[in-house]
């Protein structure tokens, strides 16, 4: 008798390994550098066009007639992990930098012309991102190796000023990213090879963001955001298998479609200036994580009938952010602040491609106004998630966990045209 | 009170800029041998404490011992976890090169019809020169375990004259295992013996007469003399965890092959039944084989050749399996029932030594519960171990002996029963399945 089946157990890792999940580390409040320094709070801080993004409502209260802003990140995660009592096993991630981008231009009508309560807005930025590498012989590659995940949204804005205390926007946001995703396969080569399988995709997805902004008084400014959520289609994945020779023609390299699925966000803020020199802001930001599952992967050629991928279930969560900046002279600004920014992924389904845990951050910054059309601004931030024993139970894979991500900012903003 | 914010957003900065230095470091957990001695710590056992691994298909294979699978003999892998504690000389003499020979996938074949997957084409590669008398002299050995040692056969010199791997390990020296095994003086032991006292009646369809399982009560007095032996020669503190037998009929050797035949035409596949001779009383009966049948592994690649005899072989009533090539469902019971006895008299004489001495010294790790687990597929680290053949990681090329892998997830499960063996008072670190390979395909 010959055996029609002898490998599906080999495609049953597979499958039940092409569940990932995105979450709360995924997303990054590193959009701008003035709100980054000032605990990532930014819906109801209006300074420049970076607010199109932030809550479009506030756009026309922008200071100047026209706005332009610059800026990246340069971000170094870093995980340990250490298995489960009594195994001695300790690993680290790899070293991996990752530069999110950002780019914001806002114009509002001409005082007392006919669009003088209209502004526009374009904005493009990295909201939603992801890098994770772990050395090749580590313990978990059977389950994730390499992750990453990085995405663009671009996002026209419209936003209507009607009085000098309330203003509303809204924005289309065009979202496209890229994926990868690496594991290896328990099927060993005579040479000493081991498999791995690995993904690659790119997707694209619309979705909109409508703000509120009320200024009730010169010192007190409260804004209401809601973003909604963005499901990147990857139409054209590309799934590479890595196995001996004598297995190549059971694993081609094939076609995938999958959705990389972003969550909503509604973003509360308030920000208020006790005293001339010194503004505070405080932002509560409400995540809708459940609308993600996981990541499934269709492949173009079933290569199992076996379907493990387990169910999961999401917590929306509400993190807090605070923030200060305080005026040191006219052209320098120190800013701080801080945030807890809880995990959405339940015990027993962390896995470590994103091995999640409540976040705190500190944050700090400076901002330089070199003359009156140009201001330099700068962010440091430091999150830690503390030590957490998790498992993913899906593949009896647990340990602890301790994760730490330096981010170092450099923006630039340009103010023209006349001042409202 | 400007100040006070200045003074606070300095004092965050610095906080953050000396933060940036800190790297995530978990500290390790604390762990110990606790009232364990390992120095010597001695393995005894059969084939699978002694790396055995891909033999040849025929009971009592002297192929299948080897450089390259004795180094990953799973006693050989707990005392490289206990070396993570203390320093720890463990040795053992290995046979270089091919030694006593293997079985390897020479290639993976591409079928005609593609839809059946590739099928390894297995050969047995012939014994190394001068294997039975590869001794280093300079080197202690401390893997005492010999390939198809029977608990029946720890005490007979008619196994020690005959038995290659014991005359090379004793040589001219030792009559028998026990007399070999009375020089040492172990501080710590593991023992698993019992599997080698039914395997081969196991693997012949219990039908050849040459093998036949040790009976129960020879089994209790000898393992009871056994482990008579070692309470004499070892001192108060010496200690040692004793495997039981595992149910062999769930190893692919004998779980492999279905009791139904798919048969190929024109790459369509249709299923037939399997014809299987059956011993009832005194008359031999021919009937269709069930899921609780057993189709050995050996006689796998003879079902559907033309023998000359009405149909093929295995298919037709008239050309049935003939006993040897079959564990029908009433021998397989035997089989199970044999093993389950032979567990309960390992617990029972364990029990009855360790009411001998102040407090325990002896505990059982339960592997007959262990390879259970394997049977539809255990999952590890996002590993899965079956006791699927190829695939499943844990058993070799001959469906009954150890991959590396499969001697990692038996030291694991001896580290475990020794870490929640109170008396113990240890906590040995486990291995990871992960650094171990399967079978390794070309």
């Amino acid at each position: 008798m010959k055996t029609r089946c002898s490998f599906c157990l080999l495609l049953f890792v597979l499958t039940f390994c092409q569940s990932t999940v995105l979450a709360s580390g995924l997303q990054l409040h590193l959009l701008a550098q003035r709100q980054a320094a000032m605990g990532q709070a930014g819906t109801a801080l209006v300074r420049d066009a970076s607010i199109s993004f932030y809550n479009p409502g506030g756009l026309g209260f922008v200071s100047k007639q026209g706005s332009l802003q610059f800026g990246t990140t340069l971000i170094t995660p870093s995980t340990a992990f250490q298995g489960q009592w009594p195994s001695i096993y300790q690993s680290q991630t790899e070293f991996v930098l990752m530069t999110p981008i950002n780019a914001y231009a806002s114009w509002r009508g001409k005082s007392n012309g006919r669009f003088e309560k209209i502004s526009f807005g374009f904005s493009i930025n990295n909201p939603f991102a992801n890098g994770i590498r772990w050395p090749d012989d580590w313990k978990g590659r059977f389950i994730s190796q390499e992750f990453s995940v990085n995405t663009f949204i671009a996002q026209p804005t419209v936003s209507y000023k009607f009085s000098d205390e309330v203003g509303i926007g809204v924005g289309l946001m065009y979202g496209f990213g890229n994926l990868v995703s690496r594991r290896a396969l328990s099927v060993d080569g005579i040479n000493g090879s081991e498999g791995f399988a690995r993904f690659s995709g790119t997707g694209e997805g619309v979705g909109a963001n409508v703000g509120v902004f009320f200024r009730p008084g010169a010192d007190f400014s409260i804004g209401m955001n809601y973003r909604t959520r963005l499901f990147l289609s990857v139409k054209e994945g590309l799934a590479q298998f890595n196995v001996p020779e004598s297995f190549s023609e059971q694993y081609p390299d094939m076609g995938f479609q999958t959705q990389l699925k972003l969550p909503w966000v509604f973003n509360l803020g308030v920000s208020i200036r006790p005293e001339d020199r010194f503004l505070a802001t405080v932002d509560v930001d409400y995540t809708g994580w459940q609308v993600l599952d996981s990541l499934k992967i269709d492949l173009d050629q079933p290569i199992s009938q076996i379907d493990l991928y387990p169910a999961r279930e999401f917590i929306r969560t509400i993190s807090f952010r605070i923030g200060g900046e305080y005026i040191l002279t006219e052209k320098i600004f120190v800013r701080g602040g801080a945030y807890y920014d809880p995990s959405p992924i339940r015990q027993g389904q962390v896995s470590p491609d994103l091995p999640d845990a409540n976040r705190i951050g500190l944050t700090t910054g400076l901002g330089f106004q070199l003359n009156p059309r140009l201001s330099v601004d700068l962010s440091y931030v430091y999150e830690f998630t503390g030590e957490r024993t998790v498992s993913f139970n899906a593949g009896a894979f647990g340990g602890t966990y301790e994760t730490t991500v330096s981010s170092v900012g450099l923006g630039l903003f340009l103010a023209f045209g006349e001042e409202s | 009170m400007k100040r006070i914010y200045l003074l606070i957003f300095c004092s965050l900065s610095l906080v953050l800029i000396s933060l940036n230095s800190c790297e995530p470091s978990i500290l390790g957990p604390e762990l110990g041998l606790g009232n364990l001695q390992i120095h010597p710590y001695l393995a005894i056992g059969d084939g699978f404490s002694a790396g055995f691994s891909n033999g040849d298909l025929n009971p009592v294979s002297t192929k299948g011992l080897y450089e390259g699978a004795q180094l990953y003999a799973f006693p050989d892998l707990i005392a490289g976890q206990f070396n993570t504690l203390r320093p720890l000389i463990f040795e053992q003499q290995l046979l270089p090169g091919i030694g006593s020979g293997f079985r390897m996938i020479q290639e993976m074949k591409n079928p005609i019809c593609t839809f059946l997957g590739p099928q390894p084409v297995i050969l047995d590669t012939t014994h190394g020169n001068g294997w039975q008398n590869s001794w280093e002299d300079s080197k202690k050995n401390h893997n005492l375990s010999i390939p198809h040692l029977r608990v029946s056969t720890v005490a007979s010199d008619s196994f020690g004259r005959s038995s290659p791997f014991f005359q090379r390990m004793a040589g001219s020296k030792h009559s028998d295992y026990l007399d070999m095994l009375v020089e040492e003086s172990p501080s710590f032991f593991t023992l698993w013996l019992g599997t080698e006292d039914v395997l081969d009646y196991a693997m012949t369809g219990t039908s050849n007469p040459q093998f036949r399982p040790t009976p129960e009560e020879e089994f209790a007095k000898q393992f009871d003399q056994l482990l008579t032996l070692l309470d004499d020669m070892s001192d108060s503190n010496t200690k040692g965890v004793i495997g039981n037998v595992p149910d062999i009929s769930l190893f692919p050797y004998f779980s492999k092959t279905k009791h139904t035949y798919l048969s190929i035409e024109n790459c369509y596949g249709s299923e037939n039944d399997i014809y299987l001779t059956e011993q009832l009383g005194g008359t031999v009966e021919t009937r269709k084989a069930t899921a609780s049948d057993k189709i050995l592994m050996s006689a796998e690649d003879e079902i559907g050749l033309n023998n000359g005899l009405p149909g093929r072989l295995g298919l037709h009533p008239d050309n049935p399996l003939s006993d040897a090539q079959v564990l029908d469902a009433q021998e397989l019971l035997e089989i199970r029932q044999l093993i389950s006895r032979y567990n309960i008299i390992i617990d029972s004489l364990v029990q009855a030594h360790n009411a001998k001495r102040d407090e325990p010294w002896l505990v059982v790790v339960d592997l007959n519960h262990s390879f259970n687990k394997l049977d539809g597929g255990l999952i590890e680290d996002g590993l899965i171990l079956s006791n699927d053949f190829l695939t499943g990681g844990v058993f070799s090329l001959d469906g009954i002996y150890l991959t590396p892998r499969g001697n990692a997830f038996v030291a694991n499960e001896f580290i475990r029963r020794i870490n929640a063996f109170p008396e113990f008072k240890a906590s040995i670190p486990t291995l990871n399945l992960t650094d171990f390979i399967g079978i390794s395909f070309p």
